[in-house]
C-alpha cells in the first residue's frame, strides 16, 4: 500500500489498478531486458 | 501546418534510404528460401525490431493512442499484456520452438508450418485462405492509419496519399522479399523509438510534468462539460485516469476486445511467427527479447498515455474533450494533437515515425498476403491435384513459386487499397483487434499442439480451426454489435441487429470463439486418446 501511495504521489494517478498497469508493464519490460542480456552469450544447442 | 519543403526534403532522404536497404533486399534474394524466410539468416537486433516495428504500427500510435484520448489510461492494461505476452511468451513459450521446427520441417512460412506439421494440405490451404480473406482489413487499416496522417499534416487528399503510400512499399516487398522487409523494418523500428520518446518527453513538458499532467487528467472529469461525456459516463466511463467500472459496456470492450485481443492474438499472428524462423539459432531470440520487451513498452505506453494526455491540452486549449476536438473521429486525436501542439520540428519526426511505422506493418502484411497466396494456396492446388510433394524442391518449380510469392503478393496490395477505400472513419483500432482476435481463435490452438506435440493430431487441428473460424465469424455477424450491424446480415434474417442482448453484444468474438476452438481440440484429443487405450488393455 505504501509504494501504490508513493507511486500516487509520484505519478499524480489515483486509481491503484491505473498504477498497477503503468508499474507491470515497466517490470516486463525489464524483465526482458535481463533475460536477454543474461543470455546473451549463452551457448546454443545444434539443431538436431 | 508543417514547411512542406522541409517535410519532403527529410522524407526524399528517409525513402532514399529505404530504397537503398531495399536493393540490399533485392540483391541477396537469390530464391525462395531468401525472398520466404530471409535465409534463415538475421541479426538478432534486426529481428526484435522487425518484429516490434510490425507489431506496433500506426494501428496502436494512432488507432488505440486515440481510444487512449477517448476512454483514458486504463489502455496501458494492453501495453501489460503486449511486453508479457508479445514478447516474453512469444519468444521464450512459442518462439523457440518455432524456429527449430521451422528449420527441422523446411518450413517456409506459417501456413506451410502447420501444413507440414500436420502432413496435412487442408491445415495449409485453410490457413492461407484465412489470412487472406482477414488480412486486408488489417492491412487497410494499416494504410488508412498511415494516409490519415498525411492527410492531417501536409493537407494532401486522403485518396492521394494512400495510394502514394501503397505504391512505395509494395515497390520494396516486391522486389526485395522478406529480407528488404526485415532491413527497412529495422530502420523504421530505430526512428519509431526516437519519435515516441521525444513524444513523451515533449508531451509531458507542455503539460507542465509528469505528476501535474496526470492531477489534470484525473480532475478533467468534473471539469468537462457533462454532455461531451454523458454517453461515455453512461457506458461505465470514470474519467481519464481511472478504469471503468467493471462488467460495464465500456470494460468489456477495453478487457475485450483491445486488451485480449490483441494481447492474446499476437501469439498466432501469421506475419510474426514467421520471424522466429528467420534466425539460425535460439540465442538470437535470447537478444531479441533484451530489445523486444523495452520497445513495445515504449511504443504503446507512450502511444496510451499521450492519448489520454492530450484530453488536458485540448481543455485548455479551448475547453474541449479530445473527442470534441476531433468530432468523434477517434483516428484523428493523436495526429491532430500533435500537430497543434508540437514544434514543427517534431511534427516532421513524428510524422517520419509514424510513416515508418505503417510501412513496417504494411511491408510484413503484403509479405505474408503474398507469400499465402503465392506459395501456399499454389501448394495447397498442386497437392490436390496430385502434383508429387518432391516438386517443391525442383529448381523449375522454385523459381516458379518465387514468382508467384511476387505475383501474388502484388495481387493482395491491391485487394487492400480497394479493402481501404471502402472502409468506414474510426475504424483503425478496431480492424486491428478484429484481425488479431481472429488469427487467435483460428490459429492459436492448432499452432501451439505442432509445437508441443509429439504426434499432433490432424483431425483434432482441423476441428479446431475450423471451429474457431466459424465462431469467431458467426459472433461477428450475429452478436457483436459494433460489427454485426455495420454487415447487416443478422438484421436481413432475423429483422434485428444482435442475436444476443446485452452484455453479449459487446463481447469480443475472440472470448467466444478462441475458448470454442480449444475445447473442440481438447475434446477430440482425449477421444483419440481414450480410442488409443481402450484396444490395447482390452
Amino acid at each position: 500500500m505504501r509504494i501504490i501511495e508513493e507511486v500516487h504521489m509520484m505519478l499524480g494517478i489515483e486509481d491503484p489498478y491505473i498504477i498497477a498497469a503503468y508499474v507491470l508493464s515497466i517490470t516486463f519490460a525489464l524483465i526482458s531486458l535481463a533475460y536477454g542480456l543474461l543470455k546473451w552469450n549463452q551457448e546454443v544447442e545444434e539443431d538436431g | 501546418m508543417v514547411d512542406t519543403w522541409v517535410f519532403a526534403v527529410i522524407t526524399l532522404i528517409y525513402l532514399t534510404v529505404i530504397f537503398y536497404l531495399g536493393y540490399l533486399g533485392y540483391k541477396r534474394t537469390k530464391g525462395h528460401d531468401d525472398y520466404l524466410i530471409a535465409g534463415r539468416k538475421i541479426n538478432p537486433v534486426v529481428l526484435a525490431l522487425s518484429y516490434g516495428a510490425t507489431f506496433i504500427s500506426t494501428s496502436a500510435i494512432v488507432g488505440f493512442g486515440g481510444v487512449a484520448g477517448q476512454l483514458g489510461m486504463s489502455l496501458m492494461w494492453l501495453t501489460v499484456l503486449v511486453v508479457m505476452v508479445g514478447i516474453l511468451i512469444a519468444f521464450i513459450v512459442y518462439g523457440k520452438r518455432t524456429r527449430r521446427l521451422g528449420r527441422k520441417l523446411n518450413a517456409l512460412t506459417f501456413p506451410d508450418l502447420l501444413g507440414k506439421r500436420y502432413g496435412s494440405p487442408f491445415m495449409q490451404g485453410v490457413s492461407a485462405l484465412v489470412i487472406l480473406v482477414a488480412m486486408p482489413l488489417y492491412s487497410a487499416a494499416v494504410l488508412i492509419g498511415g494516409a490519415r496522417f498525411i492527410e492531417t499534416t501536409l493537407s494532401v487528399n486522403f485518396d492521394a496519399a494512400l495510394l502514394a503510400f501503397a505504391l512505395i512499399v509494395a515497390l520494396y516487398v516486391i522486389l526485395g522479399g522478406l529480407i528488404a522487409v526485415m532491413y527497412t523494418d529495422a530502420l523504421q523500428g530505430g526512428i519509431m523509438l526516437v519519435g515516441m520518446i521525444v513524444l513523451i518527453i515533449l508531451a509531458y513538458s507542455l503539460l507542465g510534468g509528469v505528476t501535474q499532467a496526470n492531477a489534470d487528467l484525473g480532475a478533467l472529469v468534473d471539469q468537462v462539460d457533462p454532455s461531451a461525456i454523458s454517453g461515455l459516463v453512461a457506458g461505465g466511463f470514470n474519467g481519464w485516469t481511472a478504469m471503468p467500472d467493471a462488467g460495464s459496456p465500456i470494460w468489456l470492450t477495453l478487457i475485450t476486445t483491445i486488451t485480449l485481443g490483441v494481447g492474446i492474438g499476437v501469439l498466432a499472428q501469421p506475419q510474426l511467427v514467421v520471424r522466429f524462423m528467420t534466425v539460425k539459432d535460439d540465442r538470437a531470440l535470447n537478444r531479441a527479447i533484451a530489445i523486444g520487451g523495452p520497445f513495445t513498452l515504449i511504443m504503446t505506453g507512450v502511444a496510451f498515455t499521450v492519448g489520454a494526455l492530450s484530453n488536458v491540452w485540448f481543455f485548455k486549449q479551448d475547453g474541449l474533450t479530445a473527442m470534441q476536438a476531433v468530432d468523434n473521429n477517434v483516428d484523428q486525436i493523436i495526429p491532430l494533437f500533435i500537430n497543434q501542439s508540437m514544434p514543427d520540428l517534431f511534427v516532421i519526426v513524428f510524422m517520419l515515425a509514424l510513416l515508418a511505422a505503417a510501412m513496417s506493418t504494411l511491408s510484413s502484411l503484403f509479405h505474408t498476403m503474398g507469400t499465402s497466396a503465392g506459395y501456399d494456396l499454389r501448394q495447397y492446388i498442386n497437392l490436390k491435384r496430385k502434383r508429387p510433394i518432391k516438386d517443391a524442391e525442383d529448381h523449375a518449380e522454385r523459381r516458379a513459386s518465387f514468382k508467384a510469392s511476387r505475383v501474388g503478393t502484388l495481387a493482395m496490395i491491391v485487394v487492400s487499397v480497394i479493402v481501404a477505400y471502402l472502409m468506414p472513419i474510426s475504424i483503425i483500432a478496431r480492424a486491428t483487434a478484429m484481425f488479431m482476435g481472429l488469427c487467435a481463435a483460428a490459429f492459436l490452438p492448432s499452432f501451439t499442439h505442432a509445437l508441443y506435440s509429439k504426434r499432433p493430431s490432424t483431425i483434432a487441428a482441423k476441428a479446431s480451426l475450423a471451429v474457431g473460424t466459424v465462431t469467431w465469424f458467426m459472433w461477428t455477424a450475429f452478436v457483436h454489435i459494433k460489427e454485426s450491424s455495420a454487415i447487416g446480415l443478422c438484421q436481413w434474417l432475423f429483422g434485428r441487429p444482435s442475436l444476443l442482448d446485452s452484455p453479449w453484444t459487446v463481447v469480443d468474438p475472440l472470448v467466444i470463439a478462441l475458448p470454442a476452438s480449444t475445447l473442440v481440440m481438447i475434446m477430440i484429443l482425449l477421444i483419440q486418446r481414450q480410442r488409443a487405450v481402450i484396444p490395447t488393455t482390452a
